[in-house]
C-alpha cells in the first residue's frame, strides 16, 4: 500500500461535557478486579438440586427406545425429564427474542428430542440430583436406542435434489434477493469483470463464563431462573414452552462473563424452568466447556462469491454477489444473520448496479445463531478481500480503488436506505494506514505484507422488529441517582454507559449514581444486549428519562435563585448559576424543597426506534437499521515460506463512534473486537467431519493467546452524527468486522497469492507456497 | 478413590507396588485424562512432595559417570528456568503449556505420558538421556531411546515409576537448539518439533544429535541425517540435501491439529532452523550444574 496522509476532520463543534467523554473507571471494575461479582455459577440455594442434560452423540438419528428407568432408580435422582414429560414443548428458535414475527413454521428446536436427531449435543432428556456426581453417574444409566438416518453436511448439498431432508419441504432456511438499478448494463460499462469466491469457517464464541443458572419457584409460585442471558425477555418463551401466564416467569439476570451472541439464543434457563416447577426445588444448571462448545451457536459458515464490474479507474459498475450460508441443524436466528449478511454483501461503496442471491440451507451440524458482527464480518470478508483482487487486476493502489467507490453521506446502501450520519470512510482509513508507520523489510523466508479493510456496520435492531427500551430514573433525597433499566450486562460496559450519562444529566458524579438492571420482573423491560443497540436504546431512554428530572429540577432551581432555567449549569451535585458560582443550590436541598411541594423526581421514560414494515420482497429495497457505524482496520504482517506461520507485526483500528461515552470503554471494545477478529483470520475453526466435532475443547480450538498477536492500536473518532445519546453510534459488533478481512489482505499481500479458505493456518499457508513454487519449477 | 501422599521415594515404591496405583505428580495430564474418563485409578499416589525427587545437581551415576541428575518432579518451569541444562531442553520446556501448566506440570509427567508431541522428549533423546526407574525392589536404568514404546506407551511396569532423568556431564558442552511448531504461539502443542546437539570442531559438526517428535509414535532420533552431517561445515549444506533423509526416518499422521504433508515438510524446516542456531554458537551455553 502507497502511505498516505490521514484525511482532515469536518468541524464538528461537540458541546463540552462534565462525565460522558470521559475514560472514567467502570462502575463494575472494581468488582471484577477482587473478584466480588457473582457470575451465574456462583449461586447456590439450600436444598438445591443439580442438573445434567442427556445430549445425542450422533448427528441424525431416528429415536427408537429412551430408556430412563434405570436414572430414575439411582439414589439420589429425583427428577429425569425426557420430550414427553416437556409435552413436546418447542423453544421458538425462529423467533428474533423480543418482538418480531415467525417466519418458518414447524423449524423450531423442540426442547428436548423425542422422535429424531439433528446434530450431535441435541439434548435428549434431563436429570436433576442431590449432587452433581449423582446427576452425571445417572446420564451414564439412560439408555438410547437409535437408528442412524442419513444426514448431509454440507449446504450446498442440502440443496441438492435428493439430499436427506432436515424439516419438510426442503432445508431451504432462508433466501434473500436484492435486485438494484441494472446489472447487465453496469457490467457492459466495465472495462474488466474481476470473480472471486470466499469461504469461512463456523467459529465459537468462546466466552470465558460457560452457560449456567439457578432456578427455584417461589412462595407466589413464580418461577424464577437467575442466569446469564443477553436476553432477559426470553420469558415470554419459556412460559409459553411450559404453558404458563408470563408474569409467571421471571428471569433475573446476572453479570455476564462474555455472550458475544450466543447468549442471545435460550441455553439453560429453558431447562432449570421445567426441573424447578417438576422438583419444586431449586436447580443449578452448569454447562462444562465441552457441552458449551457443542450444544450452543457457532458462527456461520459462508461461501460468498463476487463478480464485480470495474472500469480502469478502479470505479465499480456492477456488482454481483452470491452466499450460502450453513444453518446447522436448526434455524434459530438464520433468517435474520443470512438478511444482515445480504444487505452489507457490497460493502460501503456507492454500486448503483447490484444483485445479491442468498440462501441458508439446514444441515446435520451444530446450529448457527448471532455472532458479534451477526452476517456483517462474513460480508465483509467477502466485500474487502474482493476489492483487493480488483486493485491488484487493475494494478492500482488497494486504498484508492476504496477511495474512489465509498458511499458519502446521503448515498445509499445494498437496499437502497439512505446513510444519514457521516460517513467517515475515508477519514478511518487514512488513520489506520498512516498509523502503521515504516513497513518492515521482507527476507527470502520472511514476507512482509500489509492490508487494510474498510467496513460498515448496522447498530440498532431491524426496524421492523420495532423495538423498543424502557428506563425509570429518580433522585434519592440526598441527591444520590438510581437507574432502572432492564439492561443484561455482557462484559462491555452497558450499564456503565447508562450510568455515565445519567450522571451527565443530572450533574452528579458517577460514583453517586446506582443502577438495578436485568431483572424482567422489577426492572423497566430495556430489550436485549444484542445488535449493538443497548446504547443507542437504553442511552436515549435513560436519556429521555433523566432530561425529564433535569428540567424539574432546573425549573425548581430558577425560582429559587432568582434567574432563568438557561442561565443555569448542572455539575458537582449543584446546580448553579452560570457566570457566578457563588450562587447555587445544593442537589440534596434541591430534592427536598421539590419532595415537600410534590414535584415528583423520578420518571419512566420509552424510547422507541423508528418503525418500518419490511423489505420490497422482490427488489429487496427498503430501510433496514437505525444507522450504521464506518470504521477501518490496517495491519502488517511476516509469513514465514519455510513454516507458513503467520507474525500479526502490526494492527490498527479507526472507527468513528460518533461521540465516545467512555473513551476507555471503547478502546476495550475495539481492541477486543479486533483481537476476536484477528483469530477469526489466523487460527478459529470449528471443525465437523460427519457431523462429529472435531474441536471438541480448547485443547483443540484454538483461540488467541496474549503471546500470539499485540494489542491493536485505536483510534477514536467522534463525528456526534450517532443517533444514540450525544450522537454516539454502537461500536460493540463494529470493532470486530474489519480485522479479518485485513489480515485476508495482508496475507494475500505478502504471499502474492490469496488464500481463500479461512482461517490462514501454518498448513494453508505453506500449501499455498508450495503451489507458487511448483507454478514456477 | 483412595489418595495417598508417600513422603519418600522407599514409601511411595511400597504403595505402588502393593497398590498398582496410578502416579500423580503436577496433575496437568493426570487431572485431565480422568475428568475425560480415560482412566479411572482406584488408588492415586501423589509424589509431588517428596523432596528427593525436586531438583537439578551434579551426581554419578550407575557407570560412576558424572552426570546431570534432574529429579522427576522438577517442575516444567525449573527447568526452562534453570541455567544449569543444555538450551534444548530448556527450550523445549518453555515450549511446554502456559505459565500455569508449566508451574504444576514436571519433567517426568511429561517424560511418562509419553505422549508423541511432549516438547521435552526430543531435547531428551538429543541428550543422551537416561532414565532411573524405581520400583520397591530397587532401581533400573534405561536409555531414553529404549523407554518409549508408542503414543503413550512405554517399558514402565505398573510398579515403577521414573525418579530421576540423568544427563552425561559433557552435555552442556554441547550446542544445542530445540525448535518448534504450533497453530499459534502461546500454550500450543507441538505439530512438529525438533532438537540438536552437536559440538563443533574446526568449524565442522560432530557428535551430532537430531531428534524429532510429533512425526511418529514415539521421539525419533533420525540416524541416517546424523551421519550425512557429521564432519560437514553448516555451509556446506542446504535444505534440500537433508530432506530425504529425514522423510525416510519419520511417518507422520493426519489429525485434527495437523496433516501428515505439512509435518513433513515443516520438520525439515524445524530441523534447518536448530542446526542453524546450534552452528552460530562455538560452544554450550551452560557452565554445568552448580555454576
Amino acid at each position: 500500500m502507497n502511505r498516505v496522509t490521514p484525511k482532515p476532520l469536518p468541524e464538528t463543534n461537540l458541546p463540552r461535557l462534565n462525565q460522558v467523554g470521559k475514560p472514567l473507571r467502570r462502575i463494575d471494575a472494581l468488582g471484577k478486579a477482587v473478584g466480588a461479582t457473582v457470575y451465574a455459577a456462583d449461586y447456590s440455594m439450600p436444598n438445591m438440586l443439580h442438573a445434567k442434560v442427556f445430549r445425542s452423540p450422533v448427528p441424525s438419528a431416528r429415536i427408537v427406545k429412551l430408556d430412563v428407568s434405570k436414572a430414575r432408580a439411582l439414589p439420589g435422582v429425583v427428577c429425569v425429564m425426557t420430550g414427553e414429560d416437556t409435552h413436546g414443548a418447542k423453544l421458538n428458535t425462529d423467533l428474533p427474542g423480543q418482538t418480531g414475527r415467525e417466519t418458518r413454521a414447524g423449524s423450531d428446536a423442540p426442547v428436548l428430542a423425542s422422535d429424531v436427531v439433528r446434530y450431535v449435543g441435541e439434548p435428549i432428556a434431563l436429570v436433576a440430583a442431590e449432587t452433581l456426581a449423582i446427576a452425571e453417574q445417572a446420564l451414564k444409566q439412560i439408555e438410547l436406542e437409535f437408528e442412524d438416518l442419513p444426514g448431509v453436511y454440507d449446504p450446498i448439498e442440502a440443496m441438492k435434489p435428493g439430499a436427506p431432508i432436515l424439516f419438510a419441504p426442503d432445508n431451504v432456511v432462508a433466501r434473500y434477493k436484492i435486485r438494484k438499478g441494472d446489472l447487465e448494463a453496469g457490467m457492459a460499462q466495465a472495462d474488466v469483470i474481476v470473480e472471486n469466491t470466499f469461504k469461512m469457517p463456523f467459529v465459537e464464541h468462546a466466552y470465558l463464563e460457560p452457560d449456567g443458572g439457578v432456578a427455584w419457584v417461589d412462595e407466589q409460585g413464580v418461577i424464577n431462573i437467575r442466569v446469564c442471558t443477553q436476553v432477559i425477555e426470553h420469558f415470554r418463551s419459556i412460559a409459553r414452552a411450559l404453558n404458563v401466564p408470563q408474569n409467571r416467569i421471571r428471569i433475573r439476570g446476572t453479570m455476564v462473563g462474555g455472550g458475544f451472541g450466543s447468549k442471545e439464543d435460550i441455553t439453560v434457563e429453558i431447562f432449570l424452568a421445567f426441573l424447578a416447577r417438576e422438583t419444586g426445588r431449586p436447580v443449578k444448571l452448569v454447562y462444562t466447556r465441552e457441552e458449551a462448545f457443542a450444544a450452543t451457536s457457532k458462527r456461520h459458515p459462508f461461501t460468498i462469491t463476487h463478480r464485480t464490474g470495474v472500469r480502469k479507474d478502479g470505479r465499480i459498475t456492477a456488482s454481483q454477489v452470491s452466499m450460502v450460508a450453513d444453518s446447522g441443524a436448526y434455524p434459530y436466528l438464520t433468517p435474520y444473520v443470512l438478511l444482515y449478511a445480504t444487505a452489507m454483501a457490497a460493502g460501503p461503496y456507492k454500486i448503483d448496479n447490484l444483485h445479491v442471491d442468498s440462501v441458508a440451507a439446514a444441515t446435520n451440524q451444530t446450529f448457527t445463531s448471532a455472532f458479534r458482527g451477526f452476517g456483517g464480518p462474513q460480508a465483509a470478508l467477502g466485500y474487502e478481500q474482493q476489492m483487493d483482487e480488483i486493485a491488484k487486476t487493475l494494478g492500482l493502489d488497494p486504498l484508492a480503488v476504496r477511495q474512489v467507490n465509498y458511499m458519502k453521506t446521503g448515498d445509499t446502501t445494498a437496499t437502497g436506505q439512505e446513510v444519514k450520519t457521516a460517513a467517515w470512510l475515508e477519514e478511518t482509513a487514512t488513520r489506520a494506514v498512516a498509523a502503521l508507520g515504516e513497513q518492515a523489510a521482507s527476507t527470502p523466508t520472511r514476507k512482509i505484507g500489509r492490508g487494510m479493510a474498510s467496513t460498515f456496520q448496522s447498530y440498532g435492531r431491524i426496524m421492523w422488529f420495532h423495538d423498543t427500551s424502557q428506563a425509570w430514573v429518580g433522585m434519592e433525597q440526598d441527591g444520590t441517582a438510581v437507574i432502572r433499566c432492564g439492561v443484561p450486562d455482557i462484559g462491555a460496559g452497558q450499564s456503565n454507559s447508562i450510568c455515565q450519562i445519567v450522571a451527565e444529566i443530572l450533574g452528579v458524579p458517577l460514583d453517586q449514581v446506582t443502577i438495578y438492571a436485568t431483572d424482567s420482573a422489577v426492572t423497566p423491560l430495556a430489550g436485549t444486549s444484542t445488535a449493538t443497540r443497548q446504547l443507542y436504546m437504553s442511552g436515549n431512554a435513560v436519556s429521555l428519562a433523566s432530561n425529564t428530572i433535569r428540567a424539574r429540577l432546573l425549573t425548581r432551581a430558577a425560582v429559587k435563585l432568582g434567574v432563568r432555567g438557561d442561565e443555569l449549569e448542572i455539575a458537582n451535585s449543584r446546580v448553579s448559576v452560570l457566570g457566578d458560582e457563588s450562587r447555587y443550590i445544593e442537589h440534596k436541598d434541591l430534592v427536598r424543597l421539590c419532595a415537600s411541594e410534590g414535584i415528583g423526581l423520578s420518571h419512566l421514560a420509552q424510547f422507541n426506534a423508528p418503525f418500518t414494515e419490511g423489505l420490497d420482497p422482490e427488489t429487496g429495497q427498503g430501510d433496514i437499521w437505525p444507522d450504521f457505524t464506518f470504521g477501518a482496520q490496517a495491519v502488517e504482517v511476516a509469513v514465514d515460506t519455510e513454516t507458513g506461520e503467520i507474525e500479526l507485526l502490526k494492527s490498527v483500528a479507526c472507527h468513528d463512534v460518533g461521540r465516545a461515552i467512555n473513551p476507555a470503554a471503547v478502546h476495550g471494545q475495539i481492541a477486543g473486537g479486533s483481537h476476536q477478529g484477528l483469530g477469526y483470520a489466523l487460527m478459529e475453526d470449528f471443525e465437523l467431519q460427519n457431523g462429529i466435532i472435531k474441536t471438541p475443547s480448547f485443547a483443540e480450538y484454538l483461540i488467541p493467546t496474549v503471546l500470539d498477536f499485540p494489542t491493536t492500536q485505536t483510534i477514536i473518532l467522534e463525528s456526534g452524527t450517532g443517533v444514540g445519546p450525544f450522537g454516539a453510534k454502537g461500536i460493540g459488533e463494529p470493532a470486530l468486522t474489519p480485522a479479518a478481512p485485513a489480515v485476508a489482505n495482508a496475507v494475500a499481500d505478502a504471499l502474492g497469492v490469496r488464500i481463500h479458505q479461512l482461517p490462514f493456518t501454518p498448513k494453508r499457508v505453506l500449501a499455498a507456497m508450495d503451489a507458487i513454487r511448483g507454478a514456477t519449477t | 478413590m483412595r489418595y495417598l501422599k508417600p513422603s519418600s521415594v522407599s514409601e511411595a515404591a511400597d504403595v505402588l507396588e502393593s497398590s498398582r496405583g496410578m502416579i500423580l505428580a503436577g496433575g496437568t495430564d493426570a487431572y485431565v485424562y480422568m475428568a475425560e474418563g480415560f482412566c479411572h485409578p482406584e488408588t492415586l499416589i501423589d509424589i509431588s512432595s517428596i523432596d528427593t525427587l525436586r531438583g537439578i545437581y551434579v551426581a554419578t551415576d550407575d557407570r560412576e559417570e558424572e552426570v546431570i541428575r534432574i529429579g522427576a518432579c522438577t517442575t516444567i518451569a525449573e527447568i526452562a528456568a534453570s541455567q544449569d541444562l543444555p538450551t534444548c531442553l530448556r527450550q523445549g520446556a518453555r515450549a511446554v503449556g502456559s505459565p500455569q501448566i508449566r508451574n504444576l506440570g514436571t519433567i517426568g509427567g511429561n517424560v511418562c505420558n509419553a505422549s508423541p508431541c511432549g516438547d521435552t522428549l526430543a531435547p531428551l533423546l538429543c541428550l543422551d538421556a537416561r532414565f532411573v526407574l524405581r520400583a520397591s525392589g530397587g532401581t533400573r536404568v534405561i536409555a531414553c531411546e529404549d523407554f518409549f514404546t508408542g503414543p503413550k506407551k512405554t517399558v514402565l511396569k505398573p510398579n515403577e515409576f521414573l525418579e530421576f532423568i540423568e544427563l552425561p556431564a559433557s552435555s552442556c558442552g554441547k550446542a544445542s537448539a530445540f525448535r518448534m511448531i504450533g497453530n499459534r504461539k502461546g500454550q500450543a502443542i507441538s505439530q512438529a518439533n525438533a532438537s540438536v546437539s552437536l559440538v563443533m570442531v574446526d568449524g565442522r559438526m560432530s557428535d551430532l544429535r537430531v531428534a524429532v517428535g510429533s512425526v511418529a509414535p514415539v521421539p525419533l532420533r533420525l540416524g541416517k541425517l546424523e551421519e550425512f552431517l557429521t564432519g560437514k561445515r553448516v555451509k556446506e549444506v542446504s535444505l534440500a540435501m537433508f530432506k530425504e533423509p529425514i522423510l525416510e526416518g519419520i511417518r507422520p499422521i493426519d489429525d485434527v491439529r495437523s496433516s501428515a504433508s505439512y509435518r513433513q515438510e515443516v520438520t525439515v524446516a524445524l530441523v534447518f532452523d536448530a542446526l542453524a542456531e546450534c552452528a552460530s554458537k562455538d560452544s554450550g551455553e551452560c557452565e554445568g550444574a552448580g555454576a
